[in-house]
């Protein structure tokens, strides 16, 4: 499965290349990063959409996350890509935006890598 | 314990008041006015008078005094009575035809006689008075009386302020300010801005409560009304309490008891006693307290006060509790239920059954407690005191969650949230200090979070905003008095000069020995305004130094109030280091096993790549792990006030910080709100020589405004989109100095207050956003305390750039 992570976090790259260096390894994964939504967009634009998941951070300057989410939603005919959100701020107000602008689950930081394993699992 | 000291001062003030407005209506003849402390023999007198009268005029008259003279006695029965007696006679009279002139004062009597029984039932159903004042108050709008009118508002106000509405209070309050200024009743209007210092303090803002009473004080002063001087000098006393300036309370008091030892005014002196036995309990002296409460028990007791000697039993119980002494008063807090209940006022027996309620939680007997609670609960909501109400249910919700019974606590504690005021901070303070600690008794850590969320917010409001705001206003009226004075006595030390001059001259003219009489007396006459003059020259000084004193506690609030809204950015700031370092930890550990098998398969090569990997792992967690402590480490020196010094500091990664705590704490508060943020880092500048926690103090502010001014920009805009915040930060090595630049493409500042930017107090935002010290500090910090210069650059609607110049 191709997957999209979105964070400001320089670090995140290297996080999730470790975390997922076998499923990278056996060609189960394969991992593209963007910085900023606005990079994200652009990746995705060049990206072959179909299974795409993204994940993404909600906190980044400019260009937020939920703003992100909108557009794919909105943008993407059916089906659209799966997109879960990663956030610092575990507040009702953030999930339920997130929740309204489609997106597909909600995470927290410190981010649980066991769990969200088992959620790629029953995607793919 | 919630309430008693907001209780004091308030059935005398109601009795006084509709003491001296009958006094003053009544100039008809009939009736010498006697001073309040004569109420007792009026009483007599006037029912002797109403057995010989034989018109029924006069017998309404007296019937309406007696009624009046009952209700000053807190007898509030008797009151009743003889108001019913005086409606139904006035009814009868005016039911004959009666010439228009003699139907007129009639009118008038009628519309007394309401007022007076809706005063009377204050006592027993607040919604029943508040029915019957409504009615006065259209029988004295239709007589045209305009000192019956505004006499019927006060006395509204005094049940709303009864029922806790006390904005309505207050809003009465003003409407009966207004009349008694229009017929120039100086007395009453005393007595108004008076009780509109009452009110001001129930709620909180103690800055106008200090305000209105001061006004009242003068007032009084000036028509020497000893009544007025004295309860504004306790009012006072309160206010200067509430604020923790014990000192202040108890000069206020001090001059109080002085006032009334003088007038042989018993009641008084009980008063102030148990004045004075308040600020004590407040600054934690309780055995001195105690003392100062059985004092004017004991005064009470002789003068037979039965609502006073309930008030002093509770005083002393709720100091008791705090000596821990629960079954002692245990004791006081049943003799404190006693009495309210033999008074029948209302409010008096609301709290004795919290306060027993209170010590029987303590001592552990819950179902005493709760009874004691449900009793107060059931009262309140006879008579609508959404206040009471809520006090009772919070202290229910509070026995039940000790209980074990943690939904029927959050229950009730829920019921409790929506009963008080908005502005009620006090007590949606400690409804909130409930709710946080049910709602974890419950395991729900997200509501308990917001609750406290909440709580903080009440606490603010309370203490906070209303001081700042108001103790700012003071103090600058203190600095331009001071300054007016110095240049008074400037002034008169010149003219004195003058006049030593032509002495001086006309001596030498004629030395004789008229002359050296002169000059003996002149030498006298000097050496004694040169005493005054240092009198005064003291006098000044030292309140400048108490000036100083307030404007340190101003800064300290400044500096809390901003570390306030870094907090949800730190909260956010916090998370994004320890994602990494617990993933990271628990990565090494998966890697440490695999590295094991590696060992254990002899294949060296693959062995050093995992060593290498675990290498990298642990340097981020250390890396992350560091970031965190800055983070907190900002925190804590943030809000520190000791002496601070100077120390090599990265201003590139001090900038950066601030720059994501600010936008994370300002984006936590508002989630709708963005930037773009630009950062542009000279990274040739290396380290710098500076305060670090100033600086980033100043930061900050720089921060926030420029945040501010994108918000109200972007809120401003008709079309949306069309308008994209951004906020840059940039430093730049120039040799000796170097530059940091703040910013924004929001507003700008018009150029009609750019001079004013900078001084103190001086702000543009809302009352209650800001405290107009943020810009005037963050002056002082660069160019005093790192020589250094703050400059701005502004264009309106284009945005704003600050400039920070400091030497390396």
């Amino acid at each position: 499965m191709n997957i999209l992570v979105v964070d400001d976090e320089r670090d995140v790259k290297a996080l999730f290349e470790q975390r997922f260096r076998k499923e990278i390894r056996s060609g189960e994964h394969n991992f593209v990063f963007a910085f900023s939504g606005k990079e994200a967009l652009e990746i995705l634009s060049e990206m072959d959409q179909k299974a795409v998941l993204i994940l993404s951070d909600i906190n980044m300057p400019g260009m937020s996350g939920l703003e992100l989410l909108a557009t794919i939603k909105k943008s993407y005919r059916k089906p659209p890509p799966v997109v879960m959100m990663i956030t610092a701020y575990g507040d009702e107000e953030n999930y339920n935006t997130a929740t309204r602008l489609g997106a597909d689950d909600f995470l927290t930081k410190p981010l649980d890598f066991k769990l969200l394993k088992s959620k790629l699992a029953t995607i793919s | 314990m919630i309430g008693y000291s907001e209780l004091d001062q308030k059935p005398g003030s109601m009795k006084r008041i509709l003491l001296t407005v009958l006094i003053s209506l009544f100039v008809s003849g009939f009736v010498i006015a006697q001073p309040v402390v004569d109420a007792v023999r009026d009483i007599g007198f006037l029912k002797n008078q109403l057995i010989r009268a034989k018109h029924d005029t006069t017998r309404i008259i007296l019937m309406n005094d007696l009624s009046t003279a009952y209700v000053s006695n807190a007898q509030s029965d008797s009151a009743e009575k003889y108001a019913l007696s005086a409606i139904e006679l006035t009814n009868k009279c005016l039911s004959k035809n009666v010439k228009p002139a003699i139907a007129e004062i009639y009118e008038i009597q009628k519309a007394k006689a309401t007022e007076n029984l809706g005063v009377s039932l204050y006592f027993k159903n607040t919604n029943h008075a508040l029915d019957t004042l409504q009615v006065a108050l259209e029988l004295w709008k239709k007589t045209g009386n305009k000192s019956g009118v505004a006499s019927v508002y006060s006395s509204i106000a005094e049940v709303y302020s009864a029922q806790y509405l006390h904005s309505e209070a207050l809003d009465n309050y003003k409407k009966s300010l207004d009349l008694f200024r229009q017929i120039g009743d100086r007395k009453q209007v005393a007595r108004a801005w008076l009780h509109i210092g009452f009110e001001n303090r129930y709620t909180g803002n103690y800055g106008d409560a200090l305000e209105s009473n001061a006004k009242a004080l003068r007032i009084a002063r000036e028509i020497k009304d000893t009544l007025t001087i004295t309860d504004a000098l306790l009012a006072n006393g309160f206010n200067y309490l509430l604020v923790e300036k014990y000192a202040d309370a108890l000069q206020n008091q001090q001059n109080a008891l002085v006032v009334f030892r003088s007038m042989r005014d018993s009641a008084g002196i009980a008063t102030t006693y148990n004045d004075i036995g308040v600020t004590y309990m407040f600054s934690g002296k309780l055995d001195e307290a105690l003392k100062n409460h059985q004092a004017a028990l004991s005064i009470r007791l002789n003068l037979n006060e039965m609502s006073s000697i309930g008030n002093s039993y509770g005083y002393i119980s709720n100091i008791l509790v705090k000596q821990k002494k629960l079954d002692e008063a245990l004791v006081n807090s049943s003799e404190a239920l006693k009495y309210a209940k033999l008074e029948n006022d209302v409010r008096y027996v609301l709290d004795a059954y919290l306060l027993n309620g209170n010590i029987n939680a303590e001592l552990k007997n819950f179902d005493t407690a709760l009874s004691n609670y449900a009793t107060a609960l059931k009262i309140s909501e006879e008579n609508n005191n959404r206040a009471y109400q809520a006090m009772a249910q919070t202290q229910i919700a509070g026995v039940l969650r000790l209980q074990g019974k943690n939904k029927e606590s959050l229950a009730a504690i829920r019921s409790a949230e929506g009963l008080p005021a908005e502005t009620d901070y006090k007590i949606r303070r400690s409804v909130y200090s409930e709710m946080s600690k049910s709602y974890v008794a419950n395991g729900d850590y997200q509501n308990a979070f917001e609750a406290e969320v909440n709580y903080q917010q009440m606490n603010d409001s309370v203490v906070s905003a209303e001081k700042i705001e108001k103790v700012t206003k003071l103090t600058q009226q203190l600095v331009f008095e001071n300054k007016r004075a110095l240049q008074k006595a400037s002034q008169d030390k010149q003219l004195s000069l003058q006049e030593a001059q032509i002495k001086r001259e006309k001596l030498i003219r004629n030395i004789s020995f008229s002359g050296l009489a002169i000059v003996l007396a002149f030498a006298l006459v000097f050496f004694w305004r040169f005493r005054d003059k240092r009198k005064l020259n003291i006098a000044l000084e030292e309140s400048l130094i108490d000036l100083k004193a307030t404007q340190n506690q101003l800064i300290q609030s400044e500096k809390m109030a901003s570390l306030g809204e870094l907090t949800a950015g730190i909260a956010h700031e916090i998370k994004n280091p320890l994602n990494f370092v617990v993933n990271f930890s628990e990565l090494n550990n998966e890697l440490f096993l695999e590295m094991n098998q590696e060992i254990d398969n002899g294949d060296l090569v693959e062995v050093r790549v995992f060593a290498n990997d675990i290498k990298e792992n642990l340097e981020k967690i250390a890396y992350h792990g560091k970031r965190a402590d800055a983070i907190v480490r900002g925190m804590l020196q943030h809000s520190r006030s000791s002496i601070e010094i100077k120390e090599p500091t990265d201003i590139n990664a001090l900038c950066d910080e601030y720059l994501r705590l600010t936008y994370h704490g300002l984006r936590a508060k508002d989630k709708s709100f963005n930037a773009k943020l630009i950062s542009n880092f000279d990274e040739s500048i290396g380290m710098i020589n500076i305060i670090p926690q100033d600086i980033g103090r100043v930061i900050l502010n720089l921060l926030t405004n420029a945040f501010y001014s994108c918000n109200k920009k972007k809120e401003s805009q008709l079309v949306e989109g069309a308008y994209e915040p951004e906020v840059a930060i940039s430093t730049v090595n120039i040799g000796q100095f170097i530059e940091i630049s703040v910013k924004d493409n929001g507003g700008g500042i018009p150029a009609a207050v750019v001079d004013k930017i900078f001084q103190p107090f001086y702000t543009t935002k809302p009352t209650g956003e800001g405290t107009g010290l943020g810009l005037s500090m963050s002056y002082e910090t660069i160019t005093k305390g790192h020589n250094g210069e703050l400059k701005v650059e502004t264009e309106e609607n284009k945005g704003t750039n600050f400039i920070i110049r400091i030497p390396k």
